[in-house]
């Protein structure tokens, strides 16, 4: 289940990292290599912290995705209640018992958690940056 | 003292070679040459950032053809600036000593001073971004020379500033070599920096390296006020 949900997560999430590592200059580091330090130590100290937004915009976007992961679960792992069950598969195990109230409020509590992590990520992630 | 002999550089179809040029201690060159020509890139092989086909470089009487651009002890200034926008510009200014683990007091006093002769005290705790392009040129020189470099190598630093920021800059650099002991290799393209600047005048054509304004006539070296306190790192 878990192997499911990062295959489809990993995409998304090199995707973002990789635009956001092609979008910062490569002078900067360039300028630590000359100021003393090692590859790594300028990857560390200045590439990174310059990556941090996408880096978790990437985190956040993966999250989501993988909260919302249905099908390949279902199909890897099952829906077995309490053994195999996520989110969208116990919505899905509601309805088809037809207990939709329940199904609703499990909804409910996805859409509140997505909700939760986005505000929480544009806090943290546009702290510093003087829009906060 | 920055001494390049016979050089060859090779990127993609574009080449350069037999590339020699000499920048006695203390003196302030500048390389001219067309836009494309290859100026930046044989200022990036000086600071290590390019491979080299052949060729020898030395930079302050050690020979630095392979070492790592960080070995080589030497000050960089490129185009833009490239500031580090996550930091302070103290932070910036403290980069290289931090990154030698130097005692803090010793970072504090460097970075004030450094501040006070570049006019940037007012900006040490604002972070690097949203900066003018005369203040981020003198933050980035500040950083190149916050660890005494014996070599500062500045890529065409004044090309983005407006007339009267370029004139105080000029000032500023005028009277670099003296101020900080440093051996300055300055890339432009502009004849009006070069006259300004340079005791030393290269120009980059066809590939070849001239020497088109020699400092065999000018007075020797002397009157430094700044002296290197940690020597080289």
């Amino acid at each position: 289940m878990i192997l499911a949900q990062f295959a489809v997560a990993a995409a998304f999430a090199v995707r973002t990292m990789r635009v956001t590592f092609e979008q910062i200059s490569p002078r900067t580091e360039q300028v630590a290599m000359t100021l003393g330090c090692t590859r790594a130590q300028a990857f560390w100290r200045v590439v990174l912290p310059e990556a941090w937004r996408g880096i978790l915009t990437a985190a956040t976007l993966s999250w989501a995705r993988s909260l919302g992961e249905f099908g390949p679960i279902l199909i890897f792992s099952g829906a077995t209640r309490l053994r195999t069950e996520v989110l969208p598969t116990t919505v899905f195990l509601e309805l088809s018992v037809g207990k939709i109230e329940a199904a609703i409020a499990v909804s409910l509590l996805m859409i509140a958690a997505a909700v939760i992590v986005l505000m929480l990520t544009r806090t943290f992630g546009l702290r510093g940056t003087g829009a906060v | 003292m920055i001494d390049v002999d016979n050089l060859a550089l090779q990127q993609g179809a574009f080449h350069l070679k037999d590339i020699s040029l000499h920048v006695p201690r203390g003196r302030y060159a500048v390389l001219m040459g067309s836009t494309g020509c290859g100026k930046t890139t044989i200022l990036e092989a000086i600071a290590g950032l390019r491979p080299v086909s052949a060729g020898r470089i030395r930079v302050n009487d050690r020979d630095a053809t392979f070492r790592t651009p960080g070995e080589r002890d030497l000050g960089y200034v490129p185009q833009d600036g490239a500031l580090f926008r996550t930091m302070t510009v103290r932070e910036n200014l403290a980069f290289a000593l931090d990154i030698r683990g130097k005692p803090a007091t010793t970072v504090k006093n460097r970075v004030e001073e450094l501040a006070s002769w570049l006019r940037i005290a007012h900006l040490l705790d604002r972070r690097a971004v949203g900066l003018s392009g005369g203040e981020t040129q003198r933050i980035a020189l500040g950083r190149a020379l916050a660890n005494h470099p014996p070599v500062l190598l500045m890529d065409e630093p004044l090309s983005s500033l407006d007339e009267e920021t370029r004139d105080r800059m000029i000032e500023l650099l005028q009277g670099l070599p003296n101020r900080a002991d440093v051996t300055v290799l300055h890339v432009s393209h502009s004849r009006i920096e070069a006259d300004r600047l340079g005791d030393i005048v290269f120009r980059v054509e066809n590939g070849r390296v001239e020497t088109i304004k020699s400092a065999t006539k000018l007075p020797p070296v002397e009157n430094v006020t700044e002296q290197r306190p940690h020597g080289p790192a």
